[in-house]
């Protein structure tokens, strides 16, 4: 009966190492990087500016562009430069998204309605023009740098709170045409969002 | 022969069960540091350092330390990579490390090991105590305003100034908010660079703030350099209480003491005294919510501890004393039993509190904004509070503005 028993708890034992070894050679753990909709909130976002916010601000900033009188009726496209936007909140960031993105709608979305100057990249057209009215490289025809009719710039400002029963960041977001020869602001439209979130106990 | 039989199975069985073992414990150790190198990633270089570079002990620390270490290890890169001149490297450390503090921290599970009474508090991520925090925006807005980008320098300095504020509700003996003297300053700077008409509002706030008043003076018209002197060591955290329970700082080294600026052997500035002082704010920072959690757990491992001794004194008495009585026999072995659960729950019990702490950090704080002449000068730095001068050459181009960072430690 004993042997017997002995026995029986050796292949028990057996058993559980093996067990334990087809176990530990499978994947612990981990989430592989996978492509999230970037108008949904991060997981563990805090309460600064985050993708979310970028999408549905410049959205509703090309729609609004897009109705405004004077780009709706205008009887020739209206050639716009953009101006840095202002960053006067607390979260650092690259503040070129914005602008970039409402031109990057406005360019898909408006039908050639309006245009816009690459003013970021106006020495290699000044380059290029010089190559060909040197006759070194091929031309379609002469034409000139176009002026801009409008300035488009934003500006992001923040007020935001800290104390041990939570934060919140409230960032308003601000954004106009100017006219670039009477400074007269033909449109401008704001959105603005406040978070809010609380801290884990361990950390407050 | 059958004994033999056994012995031998037996045997088998043990070096099958070594080997797989020995295996199983290798490919957890590889699959270990594979998980803690991913949770680090975007403190990493494109490209493996060379085991000869100076940063590279401090990035071998960060892999082993996984996330749960990473905005302690990655200070030590950035401090270093500063002092180096690899700004970019130290950029880019300094970047994850704010995403790891700005992000939330609702519902993470190490958060909640934290609070658990099993686990120690330095099982939760590390983030720093607010004066740790502060250290980590000044040096992110610096290399903000070193690249001339004034407005993301300014940001960094308000992200820095507003984790002071979080102990808004303490008592109000305790309320020292709001008084990061060198993060208001900075932030009146950016804002003269950028023409912003807040900068007096900012630099008043500033002298109103700092340990001395006129270590906020008036910048010079036209400035272009910036030059920030950190002297001493700053505080060190322990552990006080009878579990290690409370979390207490020694003061640094800082002496507190006048510091003057010479270029090229002609005084440029002098500070009375510091702007402001990581010891003060360490210690006026106010109570933590976490300090409650762990005099909570202190109490339950002494009240567990007692009750299972007592619990095994009483149940040893009683089967010792009435072996006669089945009845009170079984409560002393129950009592016994019960006894050495709760030592055993009581000994399980960690409410240490969190001592990691960030190096390299200053005790006294001095800015500078001074105006340089194009090409190499010689800037010498009197500590007179820690009797010694500090000497850095420094190139200025002649446009933009640029960030001297020196340490006397």
């Amino acid at each position: 009966m004993r042997n017997h028993l002995g026995v029986l708890m050796l292949f028990v034992a057996a058993a559980l190492i093996l067990d334990g070894c087809a176990r530990s050679s499978g994947p612990r753990g981990g989430v592989p990087p996978q492509r999230v909709d970037p108008s949904v909130q991060s997981r563990g976002e805090g309460t600064g500016i985050g993708s979310q916010d970028l999408v549905e601000v410049t959205d509703k900033m090309a729609r609004s562009i897009l109705s405004t009188p004077k780009i709706a009726h205008a009887s020739t496209p209206p050639v716009i430069a953009l101006l840095p936007v202002i960053n006067d909140t607390r979260f650092p960031i690259n503040r070129e998204l914005f602008n970039r993105r409402i031109k990057a709608l406005l360019n898909t979305q408006c039908d050639g309605r309006v245009y816009f100057v690459a003013r970021d990249r106006i020495e290699s057209v000044e380059r290029e023009r010089e190559l060909k009215r040197e006759g070194l490289v091929t031309s379609g025809g002469e034409g000139d740098l176009a002026g801009a009719d409008f300035f488009l710039t934003g500006e992001l400002t923040g007020l935001s709170q800290a104390a041990s029963t939570g934060r919140s960041d409230y960032v308003l977001y601000t954004f106009r045409l100017i006219d670039a020869e009477t400074s007269i602001e033909v449109w401008e439209n704001f959105a603005e969002i406040k978070k809010e979130g609380l801290e884990d106990a361990a950390y407050r | 022969m059958r004994v033999v039989g056994s012995a031998a199975l037996a045997a088998l069985l043990a070096a099958v069960g070594a080997s797989c073992a020995g295996t199983a414990r290798e490919e957890r150790m590889q699959q270990r540091q594979a998980a803690l190198r991913a949770e680090v990633a975007d403190y990493l270089p494109p490209e493996d350092l060379s085991p000869d570079d100076p940063l590279y002990p401090y990035y071998a620390d960060l892999t082993a330390g996984g996330a749960r270490n990473a905005v302690l290890n990655g200070y030590a890169i950035a401090a270093r990579a500063i002092d180096k001149g690899r700004y970019e490297e130290a950029e880019r450390v300094l970047d994850a490390m704010l995403l790891e503090l700005e992000g939330s921290s609702a519902g993470d599970k190490a958060a909640r090991r934290a609070r658990s009474r099993f686990h120690k508090e330095e099982a939760k991520r590390f983030r720093g105590e607010p004066y740790e925090q502060a250290m980590i925006f000044l040096l992110r807005g610096l290399l903000y305003m070193r690249e001339g980008d004034y407005e993301n320098a300014r940001a960094a300095f308000r992200s820095g100034a507003l984790v002071d504020r979080s102990s808004l509700d303490a008592p109000p003996e305790e309320q020292y908010h709001d008084d990061l003297a060198e993060m208001d300053y900075l932030e009146g700077l950016c804002n003269l660079l950028l023409g912003d008409y807040r900068a007096e509002e900012c630099l008043e706030r500033a002298r109103k703030n700092a340990r001395h008043a006129e270590a906020a003076p008036d910048p010079p018209e036209g400035f272009n350099t910036v030059a920030v002197f950190f002297s001493g060591k700053g505080p060190t955290k322990y552990q006080a209480g009878q579990y290690g329970e409370i979390l207490r700082f020694s003061p640094g080294d800082g002496a507190g003491g006048a510091v003057e600026l010479t270029v090229n052997g002609q005084a440029m500035a002098k500070a009375p005294g510091p702007l402001d002082n990581m010891t003060f704010q360490a210690t006026t920072r106010g109570g933590r919510e976490i300090d409650g959690i762990l005099r909570g757990k202190a109490i339950f491992k002494t009240g567990t501890g007692v009750a299972g001794v007592a619990a095994v004194a009483t149940g040893t008495t009683l089967v010792a004393t009435q072996s006669h009585n089945d009845a009170a026999l079984g409560a002393g072995i129950g009592l016994i039993v019960a006894g050495l659960v709760a030592t055993g729950i009581s000994a399980a019990t960690k409410p240490d509190a969190d001592i990691r702490a960030i190096r390299p950090i200053p005790d006294d704080i001095y800015v500078f904004p001074i105006h340089l002449e194009p090409g190499e000068s010689t800037l010498q730095f009197d500590d007179r509070g820690r009797s010694n001068t500090v000497e850095r050459r420094v190139e200025h181009p002649g446009d933009g503005l640029k960030v001297v960072i020196v340490w006397n430690q």
